[in-house]
């Protein structure tokens, strides 16, 4: 039988193996689907019924963004594979964030995560830049 | 209430499905980490061994004070002689050799009772976290590879002799990633339990729950992580480790099916427990947000208050603002335009004036200037300066 969040929240807020303390930080917490690492019930990938996520997944030498949602079936709750669906998103930042607005909005799923759903998803873009560091030979001629 | 029914996985693949079982009623017990971490700190004082120091500790000396006026210390001294013990301070907490403050005593209360019906209500509580994924994952167990939760395996599980087959079913099960994860955290304890026969730690794996065993007991114990249990004699302490609610648990169809008449139904009390009946609910629906957001709810709320019927504004300075100047004084506008029309006039006559200032110095300047280029001419029609 399904708990609802808040019962799981309740069970889960004092301790979970993903929680990640440091000094003079809001407590974070490492579990999937969990779109700002902050472990609160509103962001939480294993209570919620709901979930938003938007990370990057690394696929051979490929480096995707994916989507993370909830399976709408009830029935999922029970298999741990099946649970967290992930879809990838496009890389380019205009249709990017027109297949994350869809899935929030279009779907009605999350609403209240959106924008932080949009702005992740820029994030993760510039995190894929990587900065070629070039390094001056110090045999080489002035 | 009716309840799901949960796949019987064959050991031989986690595809395919030997048999089904309804989902025996305990699972459906209510969720209480409080009622569970409450009898779990209890439960777990009972296995503890008294330990004190010795009766007599410290208090091996006829030792006696030597009272005031001998410009010591009143706490009693070593009598005798021809020791350097002798005359030294004894029997105080603060003294060297003394006995300490509050010595610990063996009849301290070690083991705690509960209540059989309190104990029963978490076991209950801990098996019903156990069959929720989110609470298993989120006690640490790697469980991503299972197939479904709660995970029952048929009952052939019970004649696996071989440790390398109970690895084996493990791993085609998706079991065997918590017992790899179990493996990887051996470590030498920090602390001094180090050195008194507590060397290692390393997390909890799964826990295989049997009612009889053909052989499955010994292939299974020598997995690391991996506990057994008799379906009929399940601890808390094995259930909800440290309290935390959501050990991952396989299950035999055997022992599996046994649950409903270890502990009852909501239709039947429990056959192999007198007088328990499985712990209800407050709530029997516990899902706030659907509630709320319900029409039945939502049909008698009043309508929502939308932002503040009074707004303050920001407060604007009439000694530099004019707008709200004028608003205060409205005479402040004629004051304004008499000085404006006098800077105006004044600026007329004001340049008026200086024009005809003006006029009059290039008047005297042509004038100046005539006077000089005259002086020049008939300077120089005289002839060069000689001295």
């Amino acid at each position: 039988m399904p708990a609802s969040a808040e019962l799981l929240w309740e069970c889960m807020k004092g301790n979970t193996s993903f929680i990640r303390k440091s000094a003079n930080m809001p407590i974070m917490s490492r579990e999937p689907g969990n779109l700002c690492g902050k472990h609160s019930f509103k962001f939480s990938g294993l209570a919620n019924s709901k979930v938003l996520d938007v990370s990057s997944k690394k696929v051979g030498s490929k480096e995707k963004i994916m989507l993370t949602t909830h399976h709408k079936k009830g029935s999922r709750v029970h298999r741990p594979g099946s649970i967290l669906l992930a879809a990838g998103l496009s890389k380019s930042t205009k249709k990017g964030l027109q297949q994350v607005t869809k899935a929030t909005e279009g779907s009605f799923n999350r609403r209240d995560l959106m924008e932080l759903a949009k702005i992740k998803f820029q994030k993760v873009k510039t995190s894929f830049k990587k900065k070629k560091l070039v390094f001056k030979s110090r045999r080489a001629t002035k | 209430m009716s309840r799901p029914v949960v796949s019987v996985f064959d050991i031989e693949s986690a595809d395919s499905v030997a048999s089904t079982v309804t989902l025996p009623a305990v699972f459906t017990a209510p969720i209480r980490a409080d009622v569970v971490h409450y009898v779990h700190t209890l439960m777990a004082k009972n296995k503890r061994q008294a330990y004190a120091v010795s009766t007599r500790a410290g208090m091996q000396t006829p030792a006696e004070s030597w009272g005031t006026g001998r410009a010591v210390a009143r706490i009693p001294r070593v009598p005798g002689g021809g020791t350097s013990r002798s005359g030294q301070g004894a029997f105080g907490n603060m003294c060297r050799g003394g006995r300490m403050f509050g010595a610990t005593k063996i009849w301290r209360h070690w083991h705690k009772k509960i209540s059989v019906n309190q104990r029963r209500y978490a076991v209950s509580s801990a098996l019903a976290a156990s069959a929720l994924p989110a609470l298993v994952q989120a006690r640490g167990h790697r469980i991503d590879n299972v197939p479904e939760f709660p995970l029952v395996l048929s009952d052939s599980l019970n004649r696996v002799a071989h440790t390398k087959d109970a690895r084996a079913v493990l791993e085609r099960v998706g079991a065997y990633d918590d017992v790899v994860k179990s493996r990887d955290s051996r470590k030498i304890r920090v602390g001094a339990g180090k050195s008194r026969n507590r060397r290692h730690t390393q997390r909890r794996g799964p826990l295989v729950v049997y009612d009889v065993s053909e052989g499955m007991d010994k292939a299974f114990r020598n997995l690391p992580g991996v506990e057994l249990s008799l379906v009929d004699n399940l601890s808390l302490l094995d259930l909800a480790p440290g309290g935390h609610l959501g050990r991952f648990i396989i299950w035999t169809k055997g022992a599996f099916e046994k649950l409903d008449s270890i502990f009852g139904t909501y239709e039947e009390s429990a056959k192999f427990k007198t007088g328990f009946n499985l712990p209800r609910a407050f709530m029997t629906n516990a899902d706030l947000t659907r509630i709320i957001n319900s029409d039945e709810v939502q049909s008698v709320l009043k309508p929502q208050v939308t932002g503040p019927t009074l707004v303050i504004p920001k407060k604007r300075n009439p000694l530099k603002n004019a707008a709200v100047r004028l608003a205060l004084n409205p005479y402040q506008a004629a004051v304004v335009a008499r000085e404006t029309k006098k800077a105006s006039a004044d600026k007329a006559t004001k340049a008026k004036v200086i024009a005809e200032k003006r006029q009059v110095l290039k008047a005297r300047g042509k004038e100046f200037a005539g006077r000089r280029k005259a002086f020049y001419k008939a300077a120089s029609a005289e002839g060069e300066i000689a001295f």
